[in-house]
């Protein structure tokens, strides 16, 4: 078993580790995080279907990363929706996420797209997410609302995604070209996938771990400390 | 394609979002201290402003005592004084006005006692806290009628300081309680608990909204308190809401 081979069953059981902890968090999710939670099962199905399919089945399964793609980033940018505090965000976030999915399936109709790996829908999704994380700091920056960075899941997640979707965009632009070339180098490029989607997993776990308890969201007393 | 452009670009996709998040963290971090710092600005501000404004409010109420009660006093016993020369054969007259004379010097005596005693309660320095919080809560019962309870297992003096904070503070919120919270009961307890002396004040009144209580605006009683607690490295808790009854909480450490 050769090292990208390693890597790719760490990263495969990487989907597990968010998942486990979205399980036993779930108690305390809000709505974004719950969003989050859907993503994490929709991933692990896709990651469990797509192993099996190229393993048993031996025929490609690049159809299931251009749908898994336009779920993905229905449900990130529904998650960041939520989190928006501005209306008019809020409105041009459904309307481009309501665009790219009526796009995507307007650009799966023709079969050679919907069978290969379709380059720039991926891009697109990568685009759309890195923009929403891009928001949702400059909000951040604006209200100052969060005391500590390092203990908000949305802060986390959305670390996550900025590394792996900022990563992955430079593979999917070059699409096949780069991810299914024969020769040796490209074939290493895999290799930065893997670790990247190790990475984002593992912060997503991270991330989800941080969510507040019930008892902090629900508490209805006002106090304040001079 | 080129392996050295893709190298290139690759570290570039790498290099930028860690950049961006680092700068993010740093960028945020140095915000909130900004944010920080300009909030305590305001708060000192505003501590600043309760103080001259509860000195502004104590000379006033010197001033009116001091011209209503003691100069209209002293007023009376100067005419009365006045007259006794014109009836200086008349020695049944003289003695009337000696005697109204006298009368007035003695109210006018009583009254700067009082005022005294209102500015400086003499149970608390003579007995400490808890003797001048039972004296309070009597004399508070008794004029509002209005059962306000103090209830306290501790025999301790304190520091001089944090006696006089609790004291004014304690005062503070009975006031407040029988101004704005049209209260029924009003309770007042001291204890000790982890080296620390509590002191809780709760009434049953209507309660009032934190959010208005937190405004620039607001009345100076609370930032009095927050101002007394600052002196003494005290806390100031409380827990309110409109339709039920507040509770405010003091912790000083011992």
């Amino acid at each position: 078993m050769t090292f990208p081979d390693i890597l790719a069953y760490v990263s495969s059981l990487g989907v597990f580790f968010p998942l486990i902890i979205a399980i036993i968090r779930r108690e305390n999710f809000t709505l974004e995080l719950k969003l989050m939670f859907v993503y994490i099962i929709v991933s692990t199905l896709t990651e469990i279907i797509a192993t099996f399919w190229a393993r048993y089945l031996h025929s490609p399964n690049h159809f299931m990363l251009n749908i898994f793609s336009v779920v993905e980033c229905l449900l990130l940018v529904l998650m960041y929706r939520e989190v928006f505090i501005n209306k008019l965000v809020k409105r041009i976030t459904l309307i481009t996420i309501s665009v790219f999915t009526f796009f995507a399936i307007f650009n799966f109709t023709e079969t050679s797209n919907f069978v290969k790996f379709n380059s720039l829908i991926n891009s697109i999704a990568c685009i759309i997410i890195i923009i929403c994380v891009f928001i949702y700091f400059f909000q951040l920056l604006q209200t100052l609302t969060v005391q500590k960075l390092s203990v908000t899941p949305m802060f986390w997640i959305s670390v996550a995604c900025l590394l792996y979707f900022s990563g992955t965009l430079f593979l999917f632009l070059y699409g096949e070209t780069v991810l299914f070339h024969k020769s040796p180098f490209f074939k290493e490029l895999w290799v930065i996938y893997f670790i990247l989607s190790f990475i984002f997993r593992i912060f997503l776990a991270i991330g989800l771990w941080f969510s507040k308890t019930p008892l902090q969201l629900k508490s209805s007393s006002k106090s304040a400390q001079s | 394609m080129n392996e050295v452009k893709i190298v290139i670009l690759g570290t570039i996709a790498m290099l930028l979002p860690v950049s961006a998040i680092i700068l993010f963290v740093i960028v945020y971090y140095r915000r909130q201290r900004l944010q920080r710092a300009a909030h305590e600005e305001a708060l000192h501000q505003a501590m600043l402003e309760a103080s001259v404004g509860s000195q502004e409010v104590v000379r006033r109420q010197i001033g009116g005592d001091l011209h209503d009660e003691i100069g209209a006093l002293l007023s009376a016993t100067r005419m009365s004084l006045s007259q006794l020369n014109k009836y200086s054969e008349n020695e049944s007259k003289r003695t009337l006005l000696l005697g109204r004379t006298e009368e007035l010097l003695n109210e006018a005596l009583h009254n700067v006692r009082r005022i005294s005693k209102d500015l400086m309660p003499s149970t608390l320095d003579e007995f400490g806290l808890i003797e001048a919080l039972k004296d309070f809560s009597q004399k508070m019962t008794l004029h509002t009628n209005l059962p306000i309870h103090f209830t306290c297992d501790l025999n301790a003096r304190y520091d001089a300081k944090t006696e006089l904070a609790l004291y004014r503070s304690t005062q503070e919120l009975v006031n407040n309680a029988l101004k704005h919270a049209e209260a029924k009961e009003i309770k007042i307890t001291l204890s000790e608990n982890n080296k620390k002396l509590r002191l809780e004040v709760t009434d049953d009144g209507k309660g009032f909204d934190l959010e208005a209580v937190n405004q620039p605006s607001r009345g100076i009683g609370i930032k009095n308190i927050e101002s007394r607690m600052s002196l003494i490295k005290g806390q100031l808790k409380f827990d309110v809401e409109i339709g039920r009854g507040s509770t405010f909480i003091i912790t000083v450490p011992l």
